[in-house]
Order: C-alpha cells, then sequence, then structure tokens
C-alpha cells in the first residue's frame, strides 16, 4: 500500500532540491543552513507525527519577509530576493501538509531554479530543469489526489495507473515545451535589464594596452568565444578586436580614425565564422582578421580600420555571423590621414628616440624600415614571458634593453612606437591568437589566455600589413599553437561541444533568429511542391494499398457476426423502449418475459429457434428478424 | 425533455496562481531576454495546455447506467445504482464526480480504462409516469487543480414511477367489493414469518431491509415475509375520493396493502381496461405500472 502523503512529501523534497542545489553557490550562509535543516526537521515531525504551530510558521516568514525587504536595494535586487525564496521554501516545510501549502511550496521551488538562471547560463540548468519538468507534474497530479483525500492510500496497481498519466503528459511535454521556446515574443533589447547583471561579468581583452602596469599577467582559461568554421593553419588564426591607435607614452587606447580613410581587405579566401561570443566586452565583436560582412546583429557599426562595435553596449552573451577575407594584408592609401598614424608621445624616452633617428635616417621604403625594427628586435633576444615583466618607470626601454622579457603587449607596443619613430604610420590590434579546434562541433575555442596585441604598419605602396613583432623573439616560433593532445584534452572538448550547442541552440536564440527561422519557414512551406506524379505513383500508391489492405483486413477481423449485430440491435431496441437492460445472467427470453407485446417475444422464439438447433438462421427467418427490428425502431412497442 | 449536454470549465484560486505566476516569469523572460526563463516559461505553458487536454480527455469517454429498483414512487427516495463506464480504449479516469439532472450525486476515485465502477445513491423523483434521465453532469480537477472542468454525459437511465402511495381510511368504503373492502382488510398482515431474503425493489419499508446482509453484499437486501391468502378484489381508482392523481396514489397504496400485506388477489379497472385478479409479485408491479403510466387523454 502507498500512503499519497509520504510520496508527496517525498516529491516536495526532490523538487525543494532541484531548485536549491544550482542556486547554492549565490546563497548567504543562514539560507544554505536553514533550508536542509527545515527538510530534516520535517522528515522527523512526519516521522514522529509531531506538528508544529502553524502561528510560528506564519511569524517566521513575515520576519523574514521583513528582513529581506530592509536588504533590498537598487544595486542588488536579486540577492536578497534569492535568499528570501529559499528561507520561504524552508518555511513550507515546517508548514502543515496541506494542499495549499504543498503547491505553495512547488512555486517557490520552480522561483528558485528560474532565479538561478540569473547567475549562470551554464547547460547543466537543462538538466535541472529537466529534473523539475519530470517531478513536477507528477506531484500536481498527486496533489490534486491528496486536495480530494488527505489520508488517500492507494494499491500499487491504482497508484501505477494515477502515475501513468503524468508520464504520458511528460512524453507529450518535450515538444511542446520546444515549441512555444521557439515561439514565444523575443524583444530586441532587454526592457529591464537589471536582473542580468549578475550572469554578465566581462572577462576578454581590456580596450587599452598598458604595457608595464603587471610584472605578471593573468591568463584565464575560460572560454572567450567559439567560432563554427572550417579548419584553418595556425598562422591564420588572428581574430580581431579593437585597433589602437593613440598611444600617450603609457597608455595605447583608441580614438575614432579619420573620416576619410578607406581600406579594403587583402586577397585570401572567404572564410564565413558563427560566433558564439561569451560576454567578452560590451563593445567590440571579434572576428577572423579582416572582417567584413557581419549578420545577425543589430547596430553593429564596420569602422575603415576593421573594428566592429555595438553601438548601444550590451553585457550579454552574443551570436553573430562574419565573413572575413583571411588575409595579413590590406588594399587602399593612405593620404592626409598619414600624420594620425605617425602622432607621438610627448615624453618619449631617449633610447627610443635615438633608435627611431637611425631607423629614418638609414632611409629606404616603409618596408626596409620594418626590417630594420625586426633586425633590432631579434638581435636583442627577447624572450616571450607572462612572469617577471618590468615596471619600472620606463618599461618598454628596460624590456628591450635590460630584461628582455615581455608579452605581446611590450612587444607591440615598443615596435609599433619605434615604427612610428621611424616615420611609418603604425597601429595596434588587439584580439586573440590560436584557438582550439573541435572536431566533433566543426569549431574553434577561444579562452582568455589566448588574448593577443600585434601591429599593423602601413607600408606605401602595399597597404597596411600585418606585423607580429612577438614571434621574433626567441620562443616565438610556438606562439598561437595552443595546448597539446591527449585523452583528456579530447574529453574536454567533448564535454565543450555540448555547451557550445546550448549556447548556440538557446542561450543565444533572441528575435534575430526568431525572425529567421520564421521567414526560412514560410520561404519553404510556399516553396513545398508535390512530388512528381511518377515518383509517387511508384512510391505511394503500394503503399497506400498496403495499408488499405491492413485497414480492411482489421476492420473484418473485428466485425461482429450477422446474429450478433442482429442482437445487438434489438437488445439497443429493447432498452430504448422498454428500459431492459441486457444481463450476463439472463437470456434473452428471461429479459422479454415481462413486455407486453408480440414482436419482441416472436424475435426471441426465431433467434432461440436457430440457436438450439445449432444452425445458423435461415433467409426467411434473418428476413422476419429485421422485419420485426424495423417495426421497433420505428416506435411500435 | 432537457437533452443540453454543454461543456466548462471553471477555473481554481491554484489555477489563478499558477496562471499568475506564469505570466511573472513570462514578463520577466521577455524583458530581461533570458532564454533560460522562456525555457521555464515554456514549461510552465505546456504543462498548462496538456493538463488542458488530458483534464479534457479525463472527462469524455465516460457513460452512465442507472439501475432502478423495480418498484420506484414518486416524492419517495430510494437506492439507485449507478454504473459509471469509461470506454476509453488508453487512459484511465480520474476524481470523477457525478451528479445525476434529477439530483444524486457521486464521487469516483477511479476509473480504469474499458471499466467500470458502481456506486449507490440515494434518488426521489418527483412525478409518476415513465421517464428517462437524459444525461448527467460529470466534473473532475483531474490532473491538476488549476482548472475544474465539466461536461454532460449520456445516461441510461428509462423507469415507470409509479403514483406516491396515499395512506387512506377505509372504512366508509365497507362492504364494495370493487376497490376491495370488507372485515379482513382492517385485519393487520404481512408482518409474518420470514419467508425468504431478496433484492430491495424500492417499494419496501425501510425496517424489512437486512442491514447486515446488505454490508455483506453488492446490493441493498430486504426481508420478505409470510400473510395468509385472501378473496380476490377488483381496484377503480376513479372511483376513489379525490382528484386524478390523489385516486391513483389512494390506489396505489391500497394494492400494496392488499398484495403487499394481505397477499388477496386483486385485480384493476381503469377506464377501460380491465385487468384480471392477481397475486404475484409480478402481478402487483403491472397493476402499479399501469397506474403509474395512466393518462386519462
Amino acid at each position: 500500500m502507498i500512503r499519497l502523503d509520504l510520496v508527496l512529501l517525498l516529491m516536495a523534497l526532490a523538487v525543494s532540491l532541484v531548485g536549491f542545489i544550482p542556486l547554492f553557490p549565490w546563497l548567504g550562509t543562514v539560507p544554505k543552513l536553514f533550508l536542509p535543516g527545515a527538510m530534516l526537521v520535517r522528515l522527523f515531525t512526519q516521522r514522529h507525527g509531531y506538528r508544529l504551530d502553524h502561528r510560528f510558521v506564519t511569524v517566521g516568514s513575515v520576519a523574514m519577509f521583513i528582513f529581506y525587504l530592509l536588504r533590498f536595494s537598487l544595486a542588488d535586487i536579486v540577492g536578497p530576493a534569492v535568499n528570501l525564496l529559499v528561507m520561504l521554501l524552508g518555511v513550507r516545510f515546517l508548514g502543515e501538509g496541506s494542499a495549499r501549502n504543498y503547491l505553495q511550496l512547488f512555486l517557490l521551488a520552480l522561483f528558485c531554479l528560474a532565479a538561478s538562471s540569473l547567475y549562470s547560463l551554464d547547460p547543466l540548468f537543462m538538466l535541472y530543469l529537466g529534473l523539475q519538468v519530470i517531478i513536477f507534474p507528477i506531484a500536481l497530479v498527486l496533489l490534486t489526489c491528496h486536495d480530494r483525500d488527505p489520508s488517500a492510500i492507494l494499491v500499487p496497481a491504482r497508484f501505477r495507473s494515477l502515475l501513468s498519466i503524468p508520464l504520458v503528459m511528460l512524453a507529450f511535454s518535450v515538444p511542446l515545451l520546444l515549441f512555444f521556446f521557439i515561439i514565444l515574443p523575443r524583444t530586441q533589447v532587454p526592457l529591464w535589464n537589471f536582473l542580468a547583471g549578475s550572469a554578465s561579468k566581462t572577462t576578454g581583452f581590456s580596450e587599452t594596452v598598458r604595457p608595464g602596469s603587471n610584472a605578471t599577467v593573468g591568463e584565464s582559461k575560460s572560454v572567450v568565444f567559439r567560432a563554427e568554421c572550417v579548419r584553418l593553419s595556425p598562422g591564420e588564426l588572428y581574430w580581431r578586436g579593437i585597433t589602437l591607435n593613440r598611444f600617450d607614452g603609457a597608455v595605447w587606447s583608441r580614438r575614432e580614425p579619420p573620416a576619410g580613410e578607406r581600406f579594403a581587405p587583402g586577397k585570401g579566401r572567404v572564410v564565413t565564422q558563427q560566433f558564439i561570443l561569451e560576454p567578452v566586452s560590451p563593445r567590440y565583436l571579434v572576428a577572423l582578421d579582416k572582417p567584413g560582412q557581419l549578420s545577425g546583429q543589430r547596430g553593429v557599426i564596420s569602422a575603415p580600420d576593421f573594428t566592429l562595435s555595438r553601438r548601444t553596449p550590451s553585457g550579454g552573451r552574443s551570436a553573430y555571423r562574419v565573413d572575413s577575407v583571411v588575409t595579413p594584408m590590406t588594399r587602399g592609401r593612405l593620404g592626409s590621414e598619414r600624420e594620425f598614424y605617425l602622432q607621438l608621445p610627448e615624453r618619449i624616452p631617449p633610447w627610443f628616440r635615438e633608435q627611431g633617428r637611425v631607423l629614418r635616417e638609414r632611409g629606404g621604403s616603409d618596408g626596409e624600415r620594418l626590417t630594420g625594427v625586426e633586425t633590432l628586435f631579434r638581435g636583442e633576444h627577447l624572450l616571450y614571458a607572462t612572469t617577471g615583466l618590468p615596471v619600472s618607470g620606463e618599461p618598454l626601454v628596460e624590456f628591450l634593453t635590460k630584461n628582455k622579457r615581455g608579452n605581446c603587449e611590450f612587444f607591440a607596443s615598443s615596435c609599433a612606437l619605434l615604427l612610428r619613430l621611424a616615420g611609418v604610420p603604425a597601429r595596434l590590434v588587439g584580439g586573440y591568437l590560436g584557438g582550439e579546434y573541435n572536431q566533433l562541433g566543426g569549431y574553434y575555442v577561444v579562452t582568455g589566455e589566448q588574448a593577443h596585441v600585434w601591429v599593423e604598419a602601413y607600408l606605401e605602396g602595399t597597404g597596411w600589413v600585418r606585423v607580429d613583432p612577438t614571434r621574433w623573439a626567441v620562443n616565438g616560433g610556438d606562439l598561437g599553437r595552443g595546448a597539446g593532445r591527449g585523452a583528456f584534452r579530447s574529453f574536454l572538448l567533448a564535454a565543450d561541444t555540448i555547451t557550445y550547442f546550448w549556447n548556440r541552440q538557446v542561450i543565444t536564440y533572441d528575435l534575430e533568429r526568431q525572425m529567421e527561422l520564421f521567414t526560412e519557414t514560410g520561404r519553404r512551406l510556399q516553396g513545398t511542391r508535390l512530388p512528381a506524379p511518377k515518383r509517387f505513383l511508384t512510391f505511394m500508391l503500394p503503399a497506400a494499398m498496403l495499408v488499405f489492405l491492413w485497414w480492411g483486413v482489421l476492420l473484418l477481423r473485428r466485425r461482429p457476426s450477422r446474429e450478433a449485430r442482429l442482437i445487438k440491435a434489438f437488445m439497443a431496441e429493447l432498452r430504448r423502449l422498454y428500459g431492459v437492460e441486457a444481463s450476463p445472467d439472463a437470456g434473452l427470453r428471461e429479459l422479454t418475459a415481462g413486455i407486453d407485446s408480440p414482436d419482441p417475444a416472436r424475435f426471441v422464439e426465431i433467434h432461440n429457434g436457430a440457436l438450439y438447433r445449432d444452425r445458423p438462421l435461415l433467409p426467411e427467418e434473418m428476413r422476419e428478424l429485421r422485419g420485426i427490428l424495423r417495426r421497433m425502431k420505428k416506435g411500435e412497442r | 425533455m432537457k437533452t443540453s449536454r454543454t461543456s466548462g470549465l471553471r477555473i481554481t484560486k491554484a489555477g489563478a496562481v499558477y496562471v499568475g505566476v506564469t505570466l511573472l516569469l513570462g514578463f520577466a523572460a521577455v524583458n530581461t531576454g533570458n532564454n533560460l526563463l522562456f525555457l521555464v516559461v515554456s514549461a510552465l505553458l505546456a504543462f498548462m495546455a496538456l493538463s488542458g487536454v488530458f483534464g479534457w480527455r479525463n472527462i469524455r469517454g465516460l457513460h452512465a447506467v442507472v439501475a432502478f429498483p423495480d418498484e420506484l414512487y414518486a416524492g419517495r427516495e430510494c437506492f439507485v445504482t449507478l454504473r459509471l463506464e469509461n470506454r476509453k480504449r488508453y487512459l484511465p479516469s480520474f476524481l470523477l464526480d457525478l451528479t445525476l439532472t434529477s439530483g444524486g450525486s457521486a464521487s469516483f476515485f477511479m476509473i480504469p480504462r474499458n471499466g467500470r465502477e458502481t456506486e449507490i445513491l440515494p434518488l426521489t423523483l418527483p412525478r409518476r409516469g415513465a421517464q428517462t434521465l437524459p444525461w448527467a453532469r460529470v466534473s473532475s480537477p483531474f490532473p491538476v487543480n488549476f482548472f475544474v472542468r465539466w461536461t454532460g454525459i449520456p445516461v441510461d437511465g428509462r423507469c415507470i414511477v409509479f403514483p406516491q402511495p396515499l395512506p387512506w381510511d377505509m372504512a366508509d368504503t365497507e362492504g364494495d367489493r370493487r376497490w376491495g373492502v370488507g372485515d379482513n382488510l382492517r385485519r393487520k398482515g404481512g408482518d409474518g414469518e420470514l419467508l425468504t431474503i431478496s433484492d430491495y425493489t424500492g417499494g419496501e419499508p425501510l425496517k424489512l431491509i437486512h442491514w447486515r446482509l446488505s454490508a455483506r453484499s453488492q446490493g441493498l437486501k430486504v426481508k420478505e415475509l409470510s400473510a395468509p391468502a385472501e378473496e380476490p378484489v377488483m381496484v377503480d381508482p376513479l372511483l376513489l375520493p379525490g382528484g386524478l392523481e390523489e385516486q391513483l396514489s389512494r390506489a396505489a397504496w391500497l394494492i400494496n396493502r392488499l398484495m403487499g400485506h394481505r397477499q388477496l388477489p386483486v385485480g384493476l379497472r381503469l377506464g377501460e381496461r380491465v385487468i384480471a385478479p392477481g397475486e404475484s409479485r409480478r402481478h402487483r408491479l403491472r397493476l402499479l405500472t399501469a397506474l403509474g403510466c395512466y393518462d386519462p387523454a
């Protein structure tokens, strides 16, 4: 025997844990302890038949509500709200076992799960949601029965029958859930986004480059973006983010490029990339160097220096598609804008001034001056490193002359400054280098540690040319090669595929993709053509005939005999006219004995005559029986 | 006869809360653009839609059959057997409340697919004559108590209601054998020795119900007591005092009195129709049926 109240309590515990666990890392200590404690107390009281005073529970709820209400502020709305949710959930466990209390408990658990989405957009959410989707209908169906009879006890067979309904509902709910998810209306931009703030901490490239600010550069292994595209050679994997064109002696930053600048990508193959960008930068988007056509994001400006930026900064995860021409070159000419890229800071270290003068006086083309800078770098035997970096007042000088250790920021900043001093227009490009290709998903994974800065130099007659001075380091050959292979690494990449598709299909589904989907569906529906007649006849006709034959056989097998059909019609008339009900215990003669009409008696006489002689009805008997039935149907008693 | 079988639904307080929560989360999802909230809202909507469909299926494919006792008197409460059949091939039905249009209701926790359940319920029919229970209202909060759906379902329930027996003093009718008068009528009878136990037919006084045996078996059981046989009597209701309905009621009481208590052979003259005296139970029911269905037009 199965006690409904006990099953319901177990369901309540399960549904609450599924709401509580994903929220756990973001809760205060008190709610973290209170809810499990309340669950244990409830189990104890249930087992020993104790009941807590409901006034205590009500007063407790009100006190908690006031406590957390006082902690609400515009700066932190979500924090107190989720703590309050969990506390109220705990209080429900201390309350009575009424249907109302259980319903509140289930809804609070659902709210907890929903609230966890404000903190984490992890694919694990789908697991928790799946569990709640399974438990929720079962619990609510049991709750409805519990509401009818709180002390109900069911035999296992009945319980199984009862469970069959929510389980069937569950089977239908998955496609329906997906359907609603696709069609529910989206807005172009969130109307009030303060709730989403907690989940959108940005990690990625900075919008300025300041070499020498730290002796050690932190390398985040967290994924910055995933880009679905064909596999490329490591040397082509320059993901362009921001172009920095102004140097004040310490910091490279970005100013709007001159209005007249016009450049096109050089020759190269076009590679289409589908990006899922983590909240990297609120303004700038990344793409393979040199980005062209962009789709999937509204309000994106493409600057003449190939920087893609959003008109309105956004902190969320985003998805977009870019067609890039993979090339280190651009085509075009700098006119009066040339001066813009030769600007120098007011304070230039004498060592740089001297090297610049030497390069300038050596003369030659822009290309030759660039070679001069490369020779200088290679001659210094510099080492690429992320620790032990120079932090003095003149970090670039220290890097090139004493310390000889630096990360890409040192290499790029020094190189660009030297080029400008030598009279070659130069700028910095911030982005990422390399990436790990996931064969399973067909995409690159790029992490924070792959952030990179390189230089673009303008060579008269050629255009802007990518120069990566970090490769001039003695250990620069390995740059951008990525992590080694291994079983564990392969497993991690396979696991990452789930995250990628989760982000691609769920997290970044927005108005843009919704519109694309609707348009595509409409187009396909309009373009649907029936198969050619010949093909249709070849394949469909035999199939249809088989189905028809099968259906016919089923019908014939199910069809009752002539006599059975007559008896059925006769019984229906007896019921209609005389209120006589068929009974397994009574024969036709007993059923019609009390009827004051000759027709039913005659019918029974003919029928039984054939039945007791063990022969089928004769044609004339059949005719007479049908005549009797016709008269009865006309209402003749 | 009312044959309306409309359906409807009523939202419960819990249902209103659920709808409110769904709207609130939907509003939050649309405004934050958080797709995980969209997933939660989609799950809530899917569940609401499915509970609607399954709730609707839960009260479909049902058929009620009411089995009346043999003797059913106008205005007098009797017990009828209500059998509810679930004719669905795949789904059981749960938490059903069935209310007959003529009053009386019963609850069923579960009816398996292609199965049936039986309940006994009290019923009072106010008028005599052949009657049909046209439909019954079946309602259920299943699968979740957010909406209570109801619909009319067909009922197999045809019966003939006898006139309400009206006791009367037969002293002034003494000597007239047409409606059954004589000294023997005023003697008590019908409460002799126990002859047999039979099914409750609706006409027996409550004191004759054998409660102990009824509790052990499916239906109600009554004690049948012996009484001495007497001379035949002809009853002509139209000669009894009062209006037509009153005359029929007095005649019904008289027939039961004469045949049930005294076991006299009784016949009936009803306008042109004459039924010869008899003393079986079937004969008594035939006389009462004639009274119940009597239409002077």
